[in-house]
């Protein structure tokens, strides 16, 4: 691995939520560490419920932390408080899935974007103005934008001046949640373009949250793939996509149709094959285990282990690291039996 | 550093009649003719009660013994009091005063009620707790005690009381704020601020007081209008009125002595009281409502409808498909969506057919229409569309042609329907038994073991796991994907023999999808119905459909079969999309893109409406309709430079 100190550090992080009725706490992310290094973009890829989003709440502050710790440039930022991280809006910065909600329909885009200048006590007058327009360029609007309403744009270009927001102050990492996902197909490629070359042209890193394998597998480099709050399996994500370690990873690549649909029915009929050949087919949903992998109640390849202890994270042979207690057989054969 | 990238952007098209939100409120109102009415009615109060000295005919204290109880005359136009004093004269004089009362008390609520709403609501937790309790505290207090309490304290001080008034109105309007404010809290953009560096204090300043300044501005005109009822009241006990100062509580006060012999008195000042409370009233709910439609102006994803000569609304005839074999033709079928000015097409000239046991995918970016085409078929189209031309034919009967009672005999039978919000079809207070019973019930008349025998059957035939405890829960108890199955097995109910599933699978995850996709599968080889899918998903129209229709601003773009279109897009616009899509993309290199965005109903460009997007874009493509024509192998395409295009290679 690189020597390079990585921008951002997450080490067992454990995020918990109160349940208000059975006084429950339900772990929304158990153990999750990842690291991302500068000018790189990290994917964090899951069905809903698997704590992505919670993670980029407890990067940004929004939710407490229970346990472990998040470094950012190697200062430990878990659980600041309010006043401690306003510092950190110029490193570290935001764009949401819904440019509907993300923009304040009260303001204008002009004031809206000049709002992290000026809270940062700089700039001001011409010279803001000058920075306003110059970050309506860099996302490809033209400087009039600054004078009109969020509800005067579309979606893709409301999501471009939420981008243009979240470079005001230059930061060094950027958290896209879902920051794709809400727009049609042409805009966004549009707006996955624009992520490379501002990425490029600034040297950006992103943690890139989203449920689209497609997606993740086009702008990241690494990848985490989670599930029920945990890492299943993380690493380079042309390995990660191409040659699963574990089967979570597997049915997630399956599960997203391909575009192609000589290429599908072919995928189709193969699993077909697999299914037929493994008479013991899927095993029953037991409910959550609690101590094993929380994958055990879908996985088809579940033996008695996977119930009872949770598999630890071992290295795979392309790099990454899986939690699956069957990847030595995995290794061997594509398909344990 | 900050202008290393420089992209090129999409031209930004507001529509003409957007305005920015602040004057939208004023706007709207304006247009609004109770809002004029009203707001020129108290204007008109308050310039003349301000210039009483110049315009009012006497002194307010000028005596008149005479004419003392005089109706409306000449000389009194209002009439005369006890003393002969003129009552339009003491109505204009005692305007002012009123209306500084009721100013004092909108004031005071305003610089209270605002401040602690948007503080207990933004804060919460103690400081809201405690605000809720002393909020209580007061509302169980009589105001008219308290006042009375006030004006001991400092006699005939009308402003110490108007203060106190609104005192006591603050924590109710408070709550109002805090209300508007809760949600607000929560807000995408409040978090982007704070991320920003934003500190609480001008968020609140900035962010939530901009949003609930509108709710507030309304809530002042109801204050006002109770605010005038207490300073007339305050008046008519005598409590502020200095003797004979013109006073309109007063002058009902002195009226109601007189009221069996000179009944007329009491007309002016009660009458005048009474329209201007009504006044305050109705313009607040006319600025209620405008509010709300501003807000759902600002919500819209689109800017304002456009202005401008609305589309025409004449059939545009297409290449006619021959099918003499299709379950479904829906031929030259066209939506529009009409608001009180304008009629905007949003579907325009369709034509399809689905055929028995055949999947047949609407493919298409938002605003294309395909959501609407199926629900025009249904006959389910919201209330603004309506369905202005066009046949859909149901082996071979025109459904259009039918009376609403015939078409209903369909639903369920003949035609089913699997939305994207499968919850939303389900009613939450009933069980999942007794929703899909009725339907049974319905469609095969049976009852007892056999209805129950069929439900049973019909949560298998969806692979429900456990279907006997399915049938006892309700709604909010079902995953997405097992409402999405309890949704289909309702669609089954009938045997339907085609299912309309519009968008059935966006909401789920990837791995559900799957397994949803599959079970349509399944269910279609059992029973041979076809399937119209509507959907944006590349992936989902490989994975199921036979044919497919790709929609493009309210008109299919291209018709082929899976395997062609996929192989061969005869259409720029269906290959941009294709090439666009991340999936079948090198990671990291730039997407071939689409630029630009579909351009909203209304505002079709004329000539192909995809030419200002279109890399093969000519003069030609934008001056004359471009019809769908067919391009052999049963495929049809709408582009007229077709020909060249594929003998180039370039399509």
């Amino acid at each position: 691995m690189s020597q390079l100190q990585p921008l951002l550090e997450v080490r067992n992080l454990e995020v918990h939520y109160k349940r208000r009725r059975s006084r429950q706490t339900l772990k929304a992310t158990d153990g999750v560490s990842f690291e991302i290094l500068p000018g790189t973009t990290l994917g964090l890829v899951g069905e809903s419920g698997s704590g992505k989003s919670t993670i980029a709440k407890a990067i940004l502050g929004m939710t407490p932390v229970h346990s472990g710790v998040i470094k950012l440039s190697g200062k430990d930022i878990t659980n600041l408080d309010r006043r401690a991280r306003r510092p950190l809006s110029r490193n570290l910065q935001v764009v949401f899935q819904d440019p509907n909600s993300s923009l304040n329909p009260y303001l204008t885009v002009g004031r809206t974007l000049a709002e992290p200048l000026q809270a940062q006590g700089e700039e001001r007058g011409e010279k803001l103005r000058q920075r306003v327009a110059e970050a309506l360029e860099r996302v490809g609007l033209p400087h009039e934008a600054a004078n009109r309403y969020p509800a005067q744009f579309s979606g893709g270009q409301r999501q471009r001046i939420a981008i243009a927001r979240a470079l005001m102050l230059h930061p060094e990492l950027v958290i896209c949640d879902e920051a794709v996902s809400a727009l049609d197909l042409s805009v966004q490629a549009q707006i996955l373009n624009l992520l490379l070359e501002l990425q490029k042209g600034q040297g950006l890193s992103y943690l890139f949250i989203s449920h689209d394998i497609a997606v993740v597998r086009f702008i990241t480099e690494r990848v985490v793939v989670l599930y029920q709050g945990q890492v299943m399996e993380t690493g380079l994500t042309a390995a990660v996509t191409e040659n699963p370690a574990h089967p979570y990873t597997r049915e997630l690549v399956n599960s997203a149709p391909l575009p192609d649909p000589q290429a599908q029915r072919q995928r189709r009929a193969e699993e077909e094959k697999v299914r037929a050949a493994s008479p013991k087919a899927r095993a029953e949903v037991s409910g959550p285990t609690g101590q094993g992998c929380p994958f055990a109640g879908r996985c088809p390849y579940v033996r008695e282990v996977c119930r009872a202890t949770r598999p630890p994270l071992v290295k795979t042979e392309n790099g990454g690291l899986t939690a699956c207690h069957r990847y030595p057989e995995w290794k061997s054969s594509a398909n344990p039996g | 550093m900050s202008n290393d990238v420089i992209t090129p952007g999409p031209v930004v098209t507001t529509g003409p009649g957007t305005r920015p939100p602040r004057w939208l409120l004023l706007k709207t109102l304006v247009r609004k003719p109770l809002a004029l009415v009203t707001g020129g009615f108290l204007l008109v109060i308050i310039l003349a009660s301000l210039a009483a000295p110049l315009i009012a005919p006497y002194q307010p204290t000028a005596l008149d013994l005479p004419n003392a109880f005089s109706g409306p005359t000449a000389k009194h136009l209002l009439g005369a009091d006890e003393l002969g004093r003129d009552v339009l004269t003491r109505l204009l004089y005692g305007g002012l005063q009123i209306e500084i009362g009721v100013l004092e008390g909108i004031l005071t609520v305003l610089v209270v009620a605002i401040p602690l709403g948007i503080l207990s609501g933004y804060l919460g937790g103690i400081f809201d707790r405690v605000m809720s309790a002393i909020t209580d505290a007061i509302l169980a207090i009589p105001a008219i005690i308290l006042v009375l309490v006030i004006l001991s304290l400092f006699p005939n001080n009308s402003h110490v009381s108007m203060i106190g008034f609104g005192l006591l109105i603050s924590p109710g309007i408070a709550r109002i704020i805090r209300g508007v404010t809760l949600p607000l809290r929560e807000a995408d953009f409040v978090a982007a601020a704070r991320i920003s560096g934003v500190s609480e204090l001008q968020i609140m300043a900035r962010h939530i007081l901009t949003a609930v300044l509108r709710t507030a501005i309304i809530q002042a005109s109801f204050v006002a209008a109770s605010a005038l009822h207490f300073v007339v009241a305050l008046g008519y006990l005598g409590l502020t009125a200095s003797p004979g100062q013109p006073d309109w509580g007063q002058m009902v006060a002195v009226a109601a002595t007189q009221i069996t012999s000179h009944p007329w008195l009491l007309v002016p000042p009660g009458g005048l009281v009474a329209l201007t409370v009504l006044a305050l009233i109705l313009f607040g709910n006319a600025l209620r409502d405008s509010s709300a439609n501003v807000n759902q102006v600002a919500a819209m994803a689109e800017p304002v409808l456009p202005v401008g000569p609305p589309t025409p609304v004449a059939p545009v005839k297409d290449a006619q498909l021959p099918a003499p074999d299709a379950l479904l033709a829906v031929r030259d079928l066209s939506v529009v969506f009409s608001n009180r000015k304008n009629q905007t097409r949003i579907v325009d000239g369709v034509s399809f057919d689905v055929r028995p046991g055949e999947t047949v995918g609407l493919m298409g970016e938002s605003g294309a229409g395909k959501s609407i085409t199926a629900l025009a078929i249904l006959r389910l189209l919201p209330g603004a569309a309506r369905l202005t031309g066009g046949q859909v034919f149901f082996e071979g009967r025109d459904l259009v042609a039918l009376n609403d009672r015939e078409f209903d005999r369909l639903r369920g039978t003949t035609l089913g329907l699997v939305s994207q919000e499968p919850l939303s079809s389900l009613d939450p207070t009933f069980t999942v038994g007794s929703q899909l019973g009725e339907l049974v019930r319905r469609h095969d008349r049976v009852s007892g073991p056999k209805l129950k025998a069929r439900c049973l059957e019909l949560l298998n035939q969806v692979q429900l796991p456990d279907p006997a405890r399915v049938l006892k829960s309700y709604p909010h108890e079902l995953s997405g994907g097992m409402a999405q199955r309890v949704a289909l097995a309702m669609a089954l109910a009938g045997r339907p023999r085609l299912l309309v599933a519009d968008e059935p699978t966006t909401a789920l995850d990837v791995t559900v999808q799957k397994e949803i996709l599959a079970l349509f599968r399944k269910v279609q080889q059992e029973t041979g119905m076809a399937i119209l899918l509507v959907t944006h998903n590349f992936g989902v129209v490989a994975d199921i459909c036979d044919r497919v229709f790709v929609m493009y601003a309210g008109q299919v773009f291209e018709d082929a079969g899976v395997y062609e279109l996929f192989r061969r897009p005869l259409n720029p616009y269906s290959q941009g999309l294709l090439r666009a899509n991340p999936a079948k993309a090198q990671p990291g290199q730039p997407l071939q893109v689409i630029p630009g965005r579909v351009p909203s109903p209304g505002n079709w460009p004329p000539g192909c409406r995809f030419a200002p997007r279109c890399p093969y874009a000519q003069p030609e493509c934008t001056t004359r309709f471009i019809p769908l024509v067919e391009t052999g192998q049963g495929r049809l395409s709408r582009c007229i430079r077709l020909g060249e295009l594929v003998e180039k290679e370039l399509l």
